[in-house]
């Protein structure tokens, strides 16, 4: 416990007055750009666009925010691979876990008092209103261009060997402002769709449904024939959307519950299209029917794993790990229970899917930025930068040597503490302890590991899930400064707005007229303004 | 900050009795060094108190300036830009304002009407126990939820709601309903809410009642009884009247607190789906605050819902004089 | 005849009365009894079961063990601990002061005092420029930052004033001819016959304290530093009973999950509940200082 005398607190307020005057008279109008010019001690001996060295010779610390990685263990500092990144790049990081239910309002509160730690690890593209160009201009975080071209060595190289990676990562104006989360392709950008009990539909003699259509007869043969309660699952663990968010079902009507670019190259809101209303008169029939998770909007992990691993479940939208997780569990009781993937629906037969969860290899969602008031950019920059160099992408994709993994003809293949685990835990719950694959963060993710990893064959054929989404989701473009805030404010009263509305239209608890009324309410909170603002980043993203 | 209107009655009284007439000829002295010389000890041992108000309600209050700035807290309060009554008029013409403002307006009646009377029905009903340790004993058991949680508490609304529950099962056996989520159906949230208030508090706020009967005179009773009247007819003619001012008391005092919803539990219940009768005022701006990010706007909303506390309360106030001669301040 | 004819309505009433009260008995009580029952089954059983619950469905008392098992709970009930005792003792003493100081009758800024107190009953600066004074003064993160803040409630205040202004002032008159300075009155006079007055804003600051999550959840980012409360939420809100559970035993730990709920709702409350039908008298008295006799 931290307790200090209360007198102490007293004496603190009648000193910090003068400081809090000070700092405050003195940033106004600060730029953000950093304090490169004054060179560290620590890295005072390879400045010059040199490698650093690793241990790095410091004895300062730095304090790192981040969301509590999913793990077993209860905290960062019991997970050996923490503990292992800290010895090899000598430097002690002082954590701070948020846990992931208190993320925004952690993240807010943090900004507000405006004082921020060295390190902090967030989705800096969408999880600030305004985005990374406001974060910059407001002086929260530093534009690392310089500091990536002197310091960070193993991340220039790789973005120069992947151009299409770096257009990715800058703001417009060609601001650096994180260390990205990067994904190599294959599952790493492409790892979850719709899931279906293979044996019911065996047993009913039904085919894997393609249409709409397919589905609601597959449906409601799983209602009626096997007694499912809750034919199709969806989890909401992060949304009471979430089911749909990555355009499934949803993408059947050629929209998606955002902003999205069509064909033509223009910018729409989905909500805003005819096929938004097809899309919730067809859930809110489903749900009606019985077809649909009754609580599929308070549906979590466990929630949802019970669901699946039982016979209430038939179909879900889910994570391959997922799938493989709850197969295990089903077949130790019922050898023919398998899951079998299917396609992303569509509306005609032959169509092919225009939406489906297919990540950026941008990962915006855990990318580390640095504060601009960390006294120690440069020593930062070191740190993150280890993890994108040859040595870093080991331990962070594959762990330490000779405990996790071991080198086979040059080629990294994990040890049975990963594949079989004496304490009996899944592959996934290995990795989390001694490697930084489970969760996202600041590192290259390897491909050929996780595609390694998953299990592979014609029921679990990834290729199935394959959809154009990447053609017309928005790519991890900036909007302006400019805009920022007037977006930030649109977009925020619409989001919760058409939640709102689309669940209480699933739910039956408003007619399906509601959507009428939902279009009048967003062209008043001035949607059109969005899509221009979103319109004209699109452009300028195009122009890179 | 909230405090609870069951208290105050204390406060009131005494003021009304004591107060006044003691402060009254206290003698004022012109002339503060004196004061201050006489009562050197007096003003040592104020200082702790008035540093606590300084530190931890009128700074925040200073900082409240944010409300008409665009506030950057990397240019501190000092340097951020004002915009005036900006966040306000933006409030006011927002999509959510009368929804909000109707929502407060609406928990805050039905806590007003079916909250007050609980405790006033529950005290009657205990009051016609004869045996002591009977009596007791409900009363040991309607105190009891008031010393659970509100965390646990709203667990076990949620428990006792979600489908195939036994209250849901129940409703939806009255109503016909399809047994869906009850924190899923917007108009049932009010209900929930007051009721789970009255579960967890009325048995607590019945005590101020009881005592007030303990001080009807038992031969009045007697008298009564003598004269043929039955238990119904005593209630209605003894024990109501003899309760009148009390409930005067406590309704006034109550309606000073007219607006103050507590967004504590509210958050702990809401969902996007019942945000149209649950979301009100200091929920939003939590939300605005704590989740967008907009921190000006969420203070000026904070702002706006603390000025119109303070006018009901003016205006309470004014009421409860005029008709009670009780006055808080 | 008459008699008669007075006792049937009599007796209904009474029989009413009777079927109000068990019901209320009920519906106070079942909630509890409950959770209990739940606690003690089986989750299969349990998953499967609407409505009402008899007795446990099963006996299993994994749940409790698995929840005992949960280190945070621990530190959740020592950090509890430590703030109902370092709120008491800190705001029984501002309390004191500030209450004695205001109800000195005879002092030039008492009034001005009084005003500069109560407006922070009705007017408050907002949460967050309230959350930017406690990070400003470095508090965050610390159970100092759940004490200070909170060191005196204005209302507590306020009837902690009344009950000294009660005191028969002849008893300050004589003790100050005496001879006796301002502490001497406090703590010889004062504060003895105030007793009933300060076991009760005792009671009611452990409970404040004891009830406390929104503001932990707003100043404490150190899971070890959580008190109950947010432990609690965290295990019931947010269902995080687990983070991750293995392959094959992901429907049963949720079954279980749904079991060792309850069983942490029962750890956490049940010290209270055997503790509070022995204060119940203070309470009691709480809720009536000043009301009845002054």
């Amino acid at each position: 416990m931290t307790m200090k005398k209360p007198a102490s607190y007293l004496l603190m307020i009648i000193a910090l007055l003068p400081v809090l005057l000070i700092n405050a008279c003195s940033n106004t109008g600060s730029s953000p750009e950093p304090a490169v010019s004054q060179e560290p001690s620590a890295s005072a001996q390879n400045a010059n666009n040199m490698a650093s060295t690793y241990p790095l010779q410091t004895d300062q610390t730095l304090s790192y925010w981040l969301l509590s990685p999913s793990t077993l263990n209860a905290s960062i500092y019991e997970v050996p691979f923490y503990e292992e990144w800290q010895k090899r790049i000598g430097v002690n990081l002082k954590f701070s876990e948020i846990s992931a239910s208190q993320a925004k309002e952690s993240f807010s509160t943090m900004l507000a008092s405006g004082n921020l730690p060295d390190i902090i690890e967030y989705n800096w593209l969408n999880g600030l209103p305004g985005g990374p160009e406001k974060a910059l201009s407001e002086g929260y975080i530093l534009r690392l261009n310089d500091l990536i071209d002197q310091h960070a060595p193993n991340l220039k190289k790789y973005l120069q060997e992947h151009p299409e990676l770096d257009k990715l990562i800058k703001t417009d104006n060609g601001d650096y402002y994180v260390f990205p989360f990067l994904k190599e392709g294959g599952m790493t950008q492409q790892w979850s769709g719709p899931v279906l009990r293979k044996d019911w539909l065996t047993e009913l003699g039904l085919q894997v449904p393609q249409t709409i259509e397919d589905w609601h007869t597959v449906l409601t043969a799983f209602k009626s024939h096997k007694g499912s309660t809750l034919p199709l699952a969806l989890g909401s663990q992060t949304h009471p959307l979430q089911g749909f968010l990555d355009g499934a079902f949803i993408g059947a009507f050629g929209v998606i519950r955002d902003f999205y670019v069509e064909d033509d190259g223009l910018v729409r809101y989905g909500p805003l299209e005819p096929g938004y209303k097809q899309f919730l008169s067809t859930i809110r029939q489903w749900y009606a029917e019985g077809l649909i998770d009754p609580n599929f909007t308070q549906t979590d992990r466990k929630a949802l794993d019970a669901h699946m691993t039982s016979s209430d479940a038939g179909a879900t939208v889910a994570s391959g790990a997922a799938i493989d997780r709850w197969e295990q569990a089903l077949t130790a009781t019922n050898a023919d229970a398998v899951f079998t993937f299917a396609p992303y629906p569509v509306l005609n037969k032959g169509d092919k899917p225009k939406f489906g969860q297919f990540a950026w290899p941008y990962g915006a969602e855990a990318s580390a930025a640095i504060a601009a008031t960390s006294t120690n950019p440069v020593l930062a920059v070191q740190v993150l930068d280890y993890a994108y160099g040859e040595e870093g992408y080991l331990l962070f994709n594959y762990g330490k040597e000779g405990l996790s993994y071991n080198l086979n003809d040059g080629k990294p293949e994990l040890t049975e503490l990963i594949t079989h685990n004496p304490d009996n835990l899944s592959y996934l719950e290995a990795l989390s302890i001694y490697t930084h694959t489970v969760n996202p963060g600041p590192y290259i993710e390897s491909r050929e590991l996780i595609d390694n990893l998953a299990v592979t064959n014609e029921d679990h054929n990834y290729d199935v899930w394959k959809t154009d989404n990447l053609q017309h989701v928005l790519p991890p473009m900036t909007i302006s400064e400019a805009d920022s805030s007037e977006y930030a404010r649109i977009i925020n009263d619409i989001n919760t707005l058409v939640d709102e509305i689309s669940l209480k239209i699933i739910l039956g608890t408003e007619s399906l007229d509601a959507y009428d009324n939902l279009v009048k309410q967003l062209e008043r909170l001035n949607i059109k303004r969005a899509i221009e603002i979103q319109q004209s980043a699109f452009d300028r993203f195009k122009q890179r | 900050m909230k405090f609870n209107s069951r208290h105050l009655i204390d406060l009131n009284k005494g003021k009304s009795n004591k107060v006044r007439k003691r402060t009254a000829p206290s003698i004022k002295k012109s002339r503060f060094t004196l004061d201050f010389s006489r009562n050197k000890t007096l003003y040592l041992m104020a200082l702790p108190v008035v540093g606590y108000y300084l530190v931890f309600f009128y700074w925040p209050m200073y900082g409240a300036v944010i409300a008409f700035q665009n506030y950057s807290p990397m240019k501190g309060i000092w340097g951020s830009d004002w915009v005036g009554l900006d966040h306000f008029v933006h409030f006011m013409n927002g999509h959510y304002f009368w929804r909000l403002i109707r929502n407060t307006l609406m928990l805050s009646l039905y806590s007003l009407l079916f909250g007050f009377t609980a405790p006033i029905i529950l005290a009657l009903l205990l009051n016609e126990v004869r045996n002591r340790f009977l009596k007791n004993f409900l009363q040991t058991v309607s105190y009891l939820p008031y010393f659970i949680s509100l965390i646990v508490v709203c667990e076990l609304i949620r428990v006792f709601t979600e489908s195939g529950s036994p209250i849901n099962l129940l409703y939806s056996y009255l109503s016909g309903s399809s047994g869906q989520d009850m924190l899923q159906q917007p108009n049932l949230f009010r209900s929930i809410y007051v009721s789970s208030e009255i579960w967890q508090q009325s048995g607590w706020e019945s005590i101020i009642y009881l005592a007030a009967l303990t001080g009807i005179d038992p031969k009045q009773y007697e008298a009564a009884r003598i004269d043929g009247a039955g238990r119904l007819r005593q209630i209605v003619s003894i024990t109501l009247p003899g309760l009148a001012p009390t409930i005067i008391i406590m309704l006034i005092l109550r309606l000073g607190h007219l607006l103050e919803v507590s967004y504590e539990k509210i958050i702990l219940l809401y969902n996007p789906v019942n945000y149209e009768t649950a979301d009100v005022i200091s929920t939003y701006v939590y939300r605005k605050g704590l989740i967008d990010n907009d921190w000006s706007f969420s203070s000026a909303v904070g702002l706006f819902n603390s000025l119109i506390n303070l006018t009901v309360l003016v205006l309470a106030n004014a009421i409860s004089r005029k008709f009670s001669g009780k006055s808080l301040w | 005849m008459r008699k008669k004819s007075i006792d049937w309505p009599d007796r209904l009433t009474v029989i009413l009365i009777g079927v109000i009260l068990s019901l209320i008995v009920f519906i106070t009580l079942y909630p509890l009894l409950f959770v209990l029952f739940a606690s003690f089954s089986d989750g299969d059983q349990l998953l499967a079961h609407r409505g009402l619950l008899w007795k446990s469905l099963g006996f299993n008392i994994s749940a409790y063990t698995r929840a005992l098992a949960n280190p945070a709970i621990w530190s959740g009930y020592k950090n509890t601990i430590t703030l109902v005792l370092g709120g008491v003792m800190l705001n029984l003493s501002l309390t004191i002061l500030g209450a004695y100081v205001l109800s000195r009758r005879n002092v030039l800024w008492n009034k001005m005092l009084m005003i500069f107190v109560v407006v922070s009953m009705f007017f408050s600066g907002g949460m967050i420029p309230f959350y930017l004074v406690i990070k400003q003064l470095g508090m965050m993160n610390t159970l100092w930052a759940l004490l200070l803040p909170f060191s005196i409630k204005t209302f507590h205040l306020i009837i902690m004033r009344t009950a000294f202004l009660s005191l028969p002032p002849s008893l300050e008159e004589a003790a100050q001819i005496d001879g006796a300075g301002h502490w001497t009155m406090l703590l010889r006079v004062v504060i003895p016959l105030s007793m009933p007055v300060i076991t009760v804003i005792v009671l009611y600051t452990a409970v404040d304290k004891w009830n406390m999550w929104f503001f932990p959840s707003m100043f404490i980012q150190d899971r070890t530093l959580y008190p109950l409360q947010l432990v609690l939420r965290e295990i019931l809100i947010y269902s995080q009973t687990d983070t991750i559970s293995s392959g094959a035993a992901t429907g049963e730990a949720y079954k279980l999950g749904e079991t060792i709920k309850y069983a942490t709702i029962i750890i956490a409350t049940l010290p209270v509940l055997l503790v509070y039908p022995f204060l119940q008298r203070f309470f009691v008295k709480g809720a009536l200082v000043g009301s009845i006799k002054g």
